[in-house]
């Protein structure tokens, strides 16, 4: 089954398009995919229960109250384990994180880019909730479409011209 | 911006898009038209989202812009028009058989300097500076929709939710081809748009 | 016996391939031979001494070495080099600065594909 922070879904097998500053989980069957540019989709998984997060995140800072707690760095890890311990309905969680994304599309681009200022913000506040970020895809030049498993966990990330590559 | 600015803006976009469209015209040797003006703030979702349900992909060709008017510039197009620009400006007619290569890329990035050019020359004369608007060399890409969309929008530094951009569609004679040109103002550039005030 | 005169030939010079490609094929309809092409003025200096064109086409922005000081060197090494400048609409003074530097013409991008042949058959009969 697949949720999201707008919509929900109940189908079993359904994959969940997860927008721009959204977030969405999946369990069992169900999967979570989005496209990232500049973003970063951050990935949460619990292995034993087949439980799976994705945050498409576009900021590393929320301001005081956002009605989109999946846009910011900061408040896309507390909602995504909020979502997640509602799913486990009781059981302990035990969490990793995975990164992907945060491109840098135009080269003249200068400076530290969002990309990599979420990235940082991000592993900062999966550090502060003891959540171990165990792979990532981030940064280079091109545009990814991310899919992940909540049956098994995989991250498949597609790009333009490549073989898909998988997390 | 609001008000007597947000007209004055208005006003100087139009007349940018309108220079567009007759150098483009020129430059394909055949006639455009306007087909879509957007001149607002919108959140940051909603300018990523400004392609609207697309994931498929898109030509984008960028300049970041400086001097007299900031920020970043880009040429968007489908596929279907990315590869009709270089058979028109070669005096034939697109092909299903067309396919991406040097020629078709070098076509997307000299129609985004001409036509991003004439707009750029003349928003910065609306501002009245004494120095020009220079772009950087154009730079090409071609990915998936959201993602350049993505990139467009979070290219430069941004404080705050809100965006503020212009877009223009043109639609040319004789052919499906759509191609759009995205100004998206630097955050902190906005005092020195035109119609902002003095 | 009656001979054909041998074509005139073009030396084109851009950075831009979609460039090169247009102004060629104009060029071609207009009843020039290509003789080569160039990317950028130093191109453009080593392909005219190997292949002594009757016209050069020379694009003003361009990597490396731009087309005005292209233009300086090849008419002082070359005095007699016919060249036509190709500029984009905001680089006029750039376009002064060339005819006195002794280019013959100039065309302005984006140019009028008529215009441009009704040149090249101007600078044919020449």
């Amino acid at each position: 089954m697949s949720s999201a922070g707008d919509t929900a879904d109940q189908s079993l097998t359904s994959t969940i398009s997860v927008p721009i500053g959204g977030f969405a989980t999946a369990s069992r069957e169900g999967s979570l995919r989005t496209f990232l540019g500049s973003c970063v989709g951050l990935a949460v998984y619990e292995r034993r229960l087949k439980l799976a997060g994705l945050a498409h995140v576009v900021l590393p800072t929320a301001p005081a109250k956002s009605p989109l707690p999946g846009k910011y760095a900061d408040s896309a890890v507390p909602a995504l384990i909020a979502a997640l311990t509602s799913l486990a309905a009781g059981r302990r969680l035990q969490l990793t994180a995975r990164l992907v994304g945060g491109a840098k599309m135009f080269a003249f681009q200068t400076g530290p880019t969002v990309g990599e200022q979420n990235v940082q913000a991000l592993e900062k506040a999966l550090s502060l909730a003891g959540i171990p970020v165990v792979s990532r895809d981030c940064g280079g030049g091109k545009g990814r479409r991310m899919t992940l498993e909540a049956a098994n966990g995989q991250i498949t990330i597609e790009t333009l011209g490549s073989e898909p590559k998988y997390l | 911006m609001s008000g007597t600015p947000l007209n004055r803006y208005l006003t100087a976009c139009r007349s940018a898009a309108s220079l567009a469209s007759d150098s483009l015209s020129k430059w394909l040797g055949r006639p455009s038209a306007i087909s879509i003006e957007q001149v607002e703030a919108m959140p940051l979702e909603k300018a990523i989202g400004l392609l609207g349900d697309h994931e498929g992909t898109v030509c984008g060709c960028g300049m970041a812009i400086s001097g007299s008017l900031q920020g970043i510039l880009v040429l968007l197009c489908d596929d279907q028009a990315g590869l009709a620009l270089a058979a028109m400006l070669l005096g034939r007619e697109p092909s299903d058989d067309d396919t991406w290569g040097d020629l078709e890329q070098s076509a997307v990035v000299e129609t985004t300097n001409i036509i991003g050019c004439a707009y750029l020359n003349a928003m910065a004369d609306s501002t009245g500076a004494d120095t020009a608007a220079m772009p950087s060399p154009p730079w090409f890409l071609r990915d998936f929709a959201p993602a350049v969309m993505q990139s467009i929008v979070m290219a430069q530094p941004l404080t705050g939710e809100t965006v503020f951009l212009t877009r223009t569609e043109f639609t040319i004679e004789g052919s499906p081809a759509r191609v759009s040109l995205v100004f998206v103002p630097a955050e902190d550039a906005s005092e020195r748009l035109p119609g902002a005030p003095a | 016996m009656t001979t054909t005169p041998a074509p005139k030939r073009l030396l084109v010079v851009d950075d831009a391939l979609i460039m090169r490609a247009m102004i060629k094929d104009i060029a071609q309809q207009a009843g020039w031979e290509i003789a080569g092409e160039a990317t950028n003025g130093r191109e453009c200096l080593d392909r005219y001494c190997e292949l002594s064109p009757d016209l050069v086409t020379l694009d003003i922005v361009m990597p490396e070495l731009d087309g005005v000081e292209a233009l300086r060197q090849l008419r002082q090494e070359h005095p007699d080099a016919a060249v036509v400048m190709v500029s984009a609409i905001d680089q006029k003074e750039k376009l002064s600065e060339c005819i006195q530097l002794g280019a013959r013409d100039f065309i302005v991008k984006p140019f009028d594909r008529d215009h441009l042949r009704s040149l090249f058959q101007r600078y044919l009969a020449h």
